[in-house]
């Protein structure tokens, strides 16, 4: 196999925060020590509850949110160690998609312009025309014409917006691709095109997708591997069919047995979580799931489980195994 | 069973500058004691106006709904404001989805609540007080007597919606309107929600009307479901009919757009296009230009609604109808 194309190691972000006035400050713990491989061409999912981390580990993994602690290594190249304008001409290689399109659309710009930006930035080589001629071809890619491009953004629709955000990350032909929570805002009819136009567009350019979501039927669908997140941790990890047939950590399990299944014949035992994710500022000792653990036993309170090969290439946090 | 809630034709017209635009066309379900129905459809479909129509919310000036809403029998689209308050809270309560929007930010909870309490149920001073405690603890919040000094802000998405849920309760509606409740929430929040909505209902015999657009979400909870396609229900049934045998090629459509949990898909079914705006629905079919079944007579003459058996009732040309009553037929 060849080398993975993101290494991220032991990744870390550390916010300080005022406790009071003559004490010294806490940390919230957003990344508390997250380590992930990214093979080239495949789709790793991360999933977790709000205030799990999944936003902030895409965007610290891309540097618009500078980690703490830690390495991303981006085709064998550690980026946490490079200047802002090395960091600015690699952009052209990762790129993100948002969860809510039009609050990333500048409504002043007609889509065309939008398009036009990333390319006048980082190939300013090229001419007005053939400009035109790569964002109308990117357009027709994504399923929209370049008529399109004389649009702007509150004249689309949430799904055409979308489109636009997918076409703003690939016109640079990027070859990784962070997509944070790309489908959540839109209806299940538009969903299922956009999640098979990213589909296609993978094949395609062959791209590297970390794609981050709450929803697990989508994940389900989408990724090859799907890393489960915690309060900053990752408690699990594997690929996907087997992650979904046979959950490792009582975390995984209890967020597979919640997601409400479109079958009104099928009964199933849900495992219903007593509370809320707790605030990352006063993150529970030992094992950080332990207060709302279905499972938990003594050692899980001062603890901390590591991450463990249970079975073939699945790993998970915890003290069960 | 003799109905709780009775909508029959109920539209919606909005008054904008391009004139009177009508979101919600011949609306009509009923729903007995106990029982849930789901109302499904994609941004745009009307739902939620059809449950704001229901509550007589819509601002008087902009928006013009007839039709009739019946309660035990009472009509209720022809009360005079000051009784309808009566009905309003008292026997029909709502929630919505994003309940920091619908709790007052300045306000402690305790204060949200026995002001409902009050209003409502003429309970006063301790003994407001006290049922506002008991209610929260029913909607399985333990720690109640701090609850009630904290302010919406100080909550998280799936406490604010219990609290939410405690004031719909306080005056135990006979119907309780809830719009998409747990489409702000976390799955294993949404579980919880969902587990005391269902606990409620058992327990003080509550209807529900619950508006969603998440399939996973209808078949655990619903009873019937109608589904709603630009502005019009489109198919109707009991819930194991529409996920075994839905008519409707929306409906289908609906369904298989979903990923599945269990199986590796190579690819996902996909409705073509999008919802139209009211200005763009035609003379015929609102789905037809969207419709994997389009016939001709779907561009040009609006779907009859045939129904199968008693439960299940389609809007669809595939079907034939039992009645063509239509202006453009010109019979």
């Amino acid at each position: 196999m060849s080398a993975p194309i993101l290494e991220v190691k032991n990744l870390q972000k550390h916010y300080p925060y005022k406790k009071g006035l003559f004490q010294k400050p806490g940390l919230t713990k957003a990344l508390d020590g997250v380590s992930l491989t990214i093979e080239r061409g495949e789709t790793v999912a991360i999933v977790g509850e709000s205030g799990s981390g999944k936003t902030t580990l895409g965007k610290t993994l891309l540097r618009l949110i500078e980690p703490t602690g830690g390495e991303v290594h981006f085709k064998g190249r550690d980026i946490t160690e490079l200047s802002a304008e090395q960091m600015r001409k690699l952009k052209a290689d990762m790129q993100i998609v948002f969860q809510d399109p039009y609050g990333s659309l500048d409504p002043k710009w007609t889509i065309g312009r939008t398009l036009e930006e990333p390319l006048r930035t980082h190939r300013s080589h090229l001419s007005g025309a053939a400009l035109k001629q790569e964002v109308n071809a990117m357009l027709e890619r994504v399923g929209l014409q370049p008529h399109h491009g004389e649009r702007y953004p509150h004249e689309l629709s949430g799904g055409q917006r979308q489109r636009i955000g997918i076409a703003r990350a690939l016109i640079l032909q990027p070859e990784l691709v962070v997509l944070d929570e790309p489908v959540s805002a839109l209806d299940v009819s538009i969903q299922s095109q956009i999640l098979n136009l990213m589909q296609d567009l993978q094949t395609e350019m062959g791209l590297t997708y970390l794609f981050i979501s709450h929803d697990l039927s989508v994940v389900r669908f989408i990724s090859n591997r799907v890393a489960v997140m915690y309060l900053g941790k990752v408690v699990e990890i594997g690929e996907t069919k087997e992650v979904f047939n046979n959950p490792l950590h009582p975390y995984t399990e209890a967020l597979i047995s919640a997601i409400p299944v479109p079958n009104p014949n099928l009964k199933r035992e849900r495992i219903v979580l007593a509370g809320d994710i707790p605030s990352p500022r006063n993150q529970p000792s030992g094992c950080a799931f332990h207060t709302r653990c279905p499972k938990a036993m003594a050692q899980c309170k001062t603890l901390q489980p590591d991450l463990k090969e249970i079975g073939s290439k699945h790993y998970a946090a915890c003290h069960l195994f | 069973m003799k109905p709780l809630l009775e909508v029959s034709h109920l539209s919606t017209d909005f008054h904008t500058s391009a004139g009177k635009v009508r979101v919600v066309e011949n609306v009509s379900f009923t729903l007995a004691a106990g029982q849930t129905l789901g109302i499904v459809g994609e941004s745009g479909s009307g739902k939620s106006v059809t449950s704001l129509s229901v509550m007589r919310l819509l601002p008087k000036k902009r928006a013009v709904v007839q039709g009739s809403i019946k309660l035990h029998g009472t009509e209720l689209s022809t009360l005079k404001d000051k009784e309808l308050r009566k009905v309003r809270g008292n026997k029909i309560a709502m929630i919505f989805q994003e309940p920091m929007t619908a709790l007052n930010p300045v306000f402690k909870i305790g204060n949200q609540l026995q002001e409902a309490i009050i209003q409502h149920t003429g309970k006063r001073g301790k003994q407001a007080r006290e049922l506002a405690i008991q209610l929260l603890k029913d909607v399985g919040i333990s720690a109640a007597q701090q609850m009630m000094l904290s302010y919406p802000h100080q909550l998280s998405g799936g406490m604010r919606q219990r609290v939410m849920i405690a004031m719909a309760m306080s005056c135990d509606p006979e119907v309780l309107i809830a719009d998409e409740p747990t489409t702000a929430l976390d799955v294993t929040i949404q579980a919880q929600i969902l587990d005391l909505m269902k606990e409620l209902q058992r327990k003080r015999g509550t209807a529900i009307v619950l508006i969603t657009h998440d399939l996973g979400v209808v078949a655990e909870m619903c009873d019937k479901v109608a589904v709603m396609y630009a502005g019009q229900i489109v198919e109707e049934a009991d819930v194991k009919t529409l996920f075994q045998s839905p008519k409707h090629p929306y409906t289908k459509g609906l369904l298989q757009s979903h990923p599945q949990l269990s199986d590796d898909q190579q690819r996902l079914f996909s409705i073509a296009g999008q919802v139209p705006t009211p200005a763009h629905y035609g003379d015929g079919c609102r789905f037809a230009s969207r419709c994997s079944s389009r016939m001709d007579i779907c561009d040009k003459i609006p779907p009859a609604v045939t129904s199968f058996g008693d439960s299940q009732h389609s809007r669809c040309h595939l079907y034939g109808g039992e009645a063509h009553v239509s202006a453009h037929t010109g019979s």
